[in-house]
């Protein structure tokens, strides 16, 4: 069985066995449903105007177009003998507080005359029905005419002046306190003069809502063209609402699309809350740029920054079309800082890169003048790049000194017990991190950074429970600077089932800001998420932004050289079968290159190499070192599955001994599961409450009890804490089949798209079969385990090494009859 | 016309409703039709109830005792008389029911009463304890888990009788291809491989899916239409609805 989605939204659906829509989007189903069938009380009504039909001044002449929430028809008014549009809504569709408002709302938009406003002539009801009379405009509308014309060449001029026109009527309706609310491509038409008419000013969010929803019965109108403000966050919809319209229009216009596109309204929705709109000259480099500078200022999140009224737009695209210059000034892209760095490979570091764009005056935003405060802080803020860059890298000295630089000038306090816990987190010595980030934290309580390292400190020190309790935290405070998203998405990656979460968060931060660091830690996020997901193109990625990374931070970078190694180690499994011998022989020079650090990151990467490539020995030698030079639980289990992986538990346990990791949970396991190699059944399972009493360990540590023999305690155990968590946990349903509620072939079927999940669920179902003494089975699943290629994950390493105890020992273990 | 009961057929909108059964006969207790349908209501909807009680600060046992009482005392029709049999919606009828039960002072007396021949719905009280608690314990009042829980609870019964509408029409295992979907690499829905699973194309593949969302819809409408007085309601109890999850 695979996950479940709302078939409209998109949304993944809470675990049921059955279902097919999201509470919203049935219940939104469900009214529509209704408009479509026809209340029953209206079916016994006076029917449809028919052509030929007569009532008040007007004469229909055909239906012309039809949706859920209303009827349109040419008509003719008979005192003026003129041709009109009548639109009038269906009957019985809402309450008369609805019908009150809209026709309060109507009369108003009645008043607005403009040569490019489609005018309302009556607000009048027939048969209890309200209708609209108003100008009939014989023309496509600009959605329409921008789709015929795709191919043919653009005239950028004749888009400027129409939305010039549109800026003008805005402002006509704005003076007279009226907004559009819901401007966009296909509520413009373009008239026979060529001119755009602007048409249910004030009405089409009235219209609109309901429209859309019962136009097509289920999906929702696409948010494409709405400002985020009305797409949910808090601001208040406001004029600028409006100028964001025109500017998606214009946007629309020039590049033939929206500026936010997607599957779902979902998915549009997250791109119109976080995501910069690709610049319309990306899409097509003949759009003069003038144009581009002003349709994205239109588009700006803020209403803050976007024009101030209908009006400044209007003139600007004046000032276009008199080739003028016009007043914005262009926001640099970051890809464009970017491009400018690849052609002058650097190797200065980040600090040149930060020069450069204060040079060009254009870091963050749109400020034409840096005040002497804002270069201060650039400073600042180059400083502390610079530190992390240092850091990540290993490089204690520099990162010491860079620290010093940035309190120079003048951080906040709280950065630099970060800092240290930087250089702590990537010399492997966690608890010291995880002090500095606790004290970075009561600095600066409210500050995303200092919580998200707090968290990554937790994760890297294996305090999952306190990990989980931070993310909880962070979960109320907005990220804002793009430190921000950085060091949240760093704090998923490889804690955090979610990692498309953490590509988006760091992917944010690396086009707010794009740095070597940002790169790499992308670079770094999308290895996992590739890797989670089988997805070779976003492997490919991984691989890209490494080499962004390194154009910045320079190829001998440990961090570079890590985080490279770990984009080949994750590609070499998820590449077409051409390519994997290009690849093996990139990433032997890279393991090659690494063994030159000596940091236990980089001989965890080049152990995985040695691993993809079967050379065990390599491998084992590698986890030994990594022990050796104080890496954590983490790399004592990775060492742990090694060594028994080549029937070596004896000296893997001596070895773990002799590093007194006893406090750690993982190590638990990893010593639990070498005990029981040793035929030591009874001393493993003396290991079982330090395993049990991490509550991210649970289900992993329920297996010493069923290896040792104790499956009704692990039944027992399993009901118990059932009752104790949600069916979203991701615990619930291993439970449920410790529990016996669900069978093996239940719990595999319900494993959903991600390989890790996969991984562990099936090695858990192996361990059971295992301990049942179904050998056969067991290997089965183990060999299924395994086959997701998972390698960071410690269940992948624990059944690659039980396979192959497996195999070497057909009766193994012994004490299993 | 299809057999009723494909998933792929029409619907009428309903005429009469379990609520407006239970209203006509008011507080005849004779009328055997709105005795079942009461029933079926309470069957329904006990749970929001409970979630209610518990909610108020009762405790478990205490919340199945008032549950109990309120249900049969419904049962029994000591209540209907406070229905207003034009402006009613059971969900709106159960919250003041409940609450005028959670007020009478004499109701501990009245609780030890209970039995004897009263007509008890049947529910089962660990699985009421254990749903509830698998619930977040937040802020929210009493009304709103009552509301919450009301929702889901209707939801969860259309998405059933979905399902079983297909599994009727011998097409289970189309409706799990069509509702259970892998996202591929870009996180998009594979419907290429539904397809060939189905042996279908694409878009035969989309329309079906269309068809089975429609349907979805409509059981949803009839699932609410049960619970208000008149079908016109339908329409306001959505959008209410609506507006209690947005």
């Amino acid at each position: 069985m695979n996950a479940r989605y709302c078939l409209e939204c998109g949304s993944q659906l809470p675990d049921l066995e059955i279902g097919s829509l999201c509470s919203i989007c049935a219940l939104r189903g469900a009214l529509a449903a209704g408009v479509e069938t026809g209340p029953p009380e209206t079916s016994g009504g006076a029917g449809e105007p028919a052509a030929g039909l007569k009532f008040g001044d007007y004469e229909i002449l055909e239906e012309i177009a039809r949706g859920g929430m209303g009827v349109v028809y040419r008509a003719r008014q008979i005192s003026l003998d003129r041709v009109v549009a009548i639109k009038m809504l269906l009957p019985g569709l809402s309450s008369p507080e609805y019908l009150r408002r809209f026709r309060i709302e109507a009369s108003a938009a009645a008043g607005l005359q403009h040569p490019h406003i489609v005018s309302i002539h009556e607000v009048g009801a027939w048969q209890c029905r309200p209708y609209l009379a108003m100008d009939y405009v014989e023309g496509p509308s600009l959605a329409q005419r921008v789709a015929d014309t795709r191919d043919g060449p653009h005239d950028f001029r004749q888009i400027a002046r129409w939305v010039a026109s549109m800026a003008d009527a805005v402002q006509h309706a704005h003076d007279r306190g009226i907004l559009h609310r819901d401007l966009k491509p296909s509520n413009v038409l373009i008239d026979e003069k060529d001119c755009p008419r602007i048409t249910d000013f004030g009405l089409a969010k009235r219209l609109g809502d309901e429209s859309e929803l019962t136009l097509s019965g289920h999906a929702l109108g696409s948010p494409s063209f709405m400002p985020p403000e009305q797409a949910g966050s808090r601001d208040k919809v406001s004029r600028r609402s409006d100028v964001y319209g025109l500017g998606g229009t214009l946007y629309f216009a020039l590049t033939g699309r929206a500026p936010f596109q997607g599957e779902t309204p979902a998915e549009v929705m997250h791109g119109v809350l976080t995501l910069d709109p690709t610049p319309p000259r990306n899409l097509d480099p003949a759009i003069p740029r003038d144009l581009e500078t002003i349709c994205l200022k239109c588009i700006e999140k803020a209403p803050a920054r976007r024009y101030a009224s209908a009006r400044m737009v209007a003139d600007e695209l004046g000032r276009f079309l008199d080739d003028r210059p016009i007043l914005a000034r262009p926001v640099r892209a970051p890809e464009k800082i970017w491009r400018w760095c690849r052609r002058k490979p650097l190797v200065a570091g980040l600090a040149v890169v930060l020069a450069v764009s204060l040079a060009l005056g254009c870091w963050f935003g749109w400020q034409s003048r840096q005040s002497s405060r804002q270069l201060e802080q650039e400073k600042m803020r180059a400083a502390i790049d610079t530190a992390l860059a240092a850091t990540w890298g290993g490089d204690r000295a520099a990162a010491e000194k860079a620290i010093k630089e940035a309190q120079r000038h003048g951080v906040h306090n709280e950065w630099i017990p970060m800092l240290h816990g930087q250089i702590a987190l990537n010399s492997l010595q966690s608890d010291e991190a995880v002090r500095q980030f606790e004290q970075a934290v009561a600095l600066a309580p409210k500050s995303v950074v200092a919580k998200a390292m707090l968290a990554t400190g937790y994760l890297w020190s294996g305090h999952f429970e306190k990990y989980a309790e931070i993310l909880g935290e962070l979960g109320e405070l907005s990220p804002e600077t793009p430190e921000d998203y950085l060091f949240l998405g760093v704090a998923l990656v490889g804690g955090h089932p979610d990692t498309a979460k953490a590509v988006s968060l760091i992917g944010y931060a690396a086009k707010k800001r794009p740095s070597g660091i940002t790169f790499l830690a992308l670079a770094m996020a999308e290895g996992f998420h590739a890797a989670a997901f089988g997805s070779w193109p976003i492997a490919q990625k991984a691989i890209e932004h490494c080499n962004w990374a390194e154009e910045v931070l320079g190829a001998n970078h440990p961090g570079v050289l890590t985080v490279r190694l770990n984009a080949y180690n994750f590609a070499m499994r998820l590449c077409p079968d051409g390519e994997r011998a290009g690849l093996r022989r990139k990433a032997a020079e890279a393991a090659a290159v690494l063994v030159s650090t000596s940091s236990p990151i980089g001989r965890m990467q080049r152990a995985f190499y040695f691993e993809i490539t079967g050379n065990d020995t390599a491998e084992v030698q590698e986890w030994g070192k990594a022990v050796q030079q104080g890496g954590g639980g983490l790399y004592a289990t990775y060492y742990a599955a090694a060594m028994l992986n080549r029937n070596m538990s004896g000296e893997a346990l001596e070895a773990l001994n002799r590093q007194g990791l006893a406090s750690d949970g993982l190590v638990a396991i990893s010593r639990a599961f070498l005990l029981l190699d040793k035929k030591l059944p009874e001393e493993s399972r003396e290991l079982y409450p330090r395993a049990a009493a991490s509550e991210r360990l649970r289900v992993l540590a329920e297996t010493i009890l069923l290896l040792a023999g104790d499956d009704l305690r692990v039944a027992a155990d399993s009901v118990q804490l059932i009752g104790t968590i949600s069916p979203q946990h991701p615990d619930y349903k291993a439970l449920r089949f410790y529990a016996g509620r669900i069978s093996a072939e239940e719990l595999a079927a319900g494993v959903g798209a991600s390989r890790v999940q996969a991984c562990s669920t099936y090695n858990l179902i192996a361990m059971s079969f295992l301990a049942k003494g179904d050998r056969e089975t067991a290997r089965q699943y183990f060999r299924r385990s395994v086959g997701t290629g998972t390698h960071w994950a410690t269940q992948y390493q624990w059944s690659r090494a039980f396979l192959a105890r497996l195999e070497q020992d057909p009766h193994w273990p012994p004490w299993i009859p | 016309m299809k057999a009723t009961g494909s998933p792929f057929s029409g619907h009428s909108e309903f005429a009469t409703t379990h609520w407006s059964l239970v209203l006509a006969a008011g507080e005849r207790s004779n009328d055997a039709r709105a005795s079942e349908a009461l029933e079926t209501l309470c069957l329904i909807y006990w749970y929001p109830l409970y979630a209610y009680i518990r909610r108020r600060g009762y405790s478990p046992g205490d919340a199945e005792d008032l549950t109990q009482e309120f249900f049969a005392r419904l049962l029994a029709r000591n209540y209907l008389a406070r229905a207003d049999p034009h402006a009613g919606k059971f969900r709106s009828f159960l919250l003041a029911g409940i609450n005028y039960l959670l007020c009478d002072e004499r109701d501990k007396e009245r609780r030890l009463k209970r039995g004897g021949g009263q007509k008890v719905i049947p529910f089962d009280e660990d699985s009421a304890e254990a749903r509830y608690r698998l619930k977040p314990a937040d802020k929210m009042t009493p009304e709103c888990v009552f509301e919450r829980s009301w929702v889901a609870t209707l939801l969860e019964r259309a998405a059933r009788h979905l399902r079983e509408e297909y599994t009727a029409a011998g097409k289970s295992a189309l409706y799990d291809q069509l509702t259970e979907f892998r996202l591929d690499g870009q996180g998009q829905r594979a419907y290429g491989e539904v397809a060939a699973q189905l042996g279908q194309s694409e878009s035969a593949v989309k329309s079906a899916i269309l068809r089975l969302r429609r349907r979805h819809h409509q059981l949803v409408r009839e699932e609410i239409a049960q619970t208000v007085a008149d079908p016109s309601d339908v329409d306001g109890e959505i959008s209410y609805l609506l507006r209690i999850l947005e």
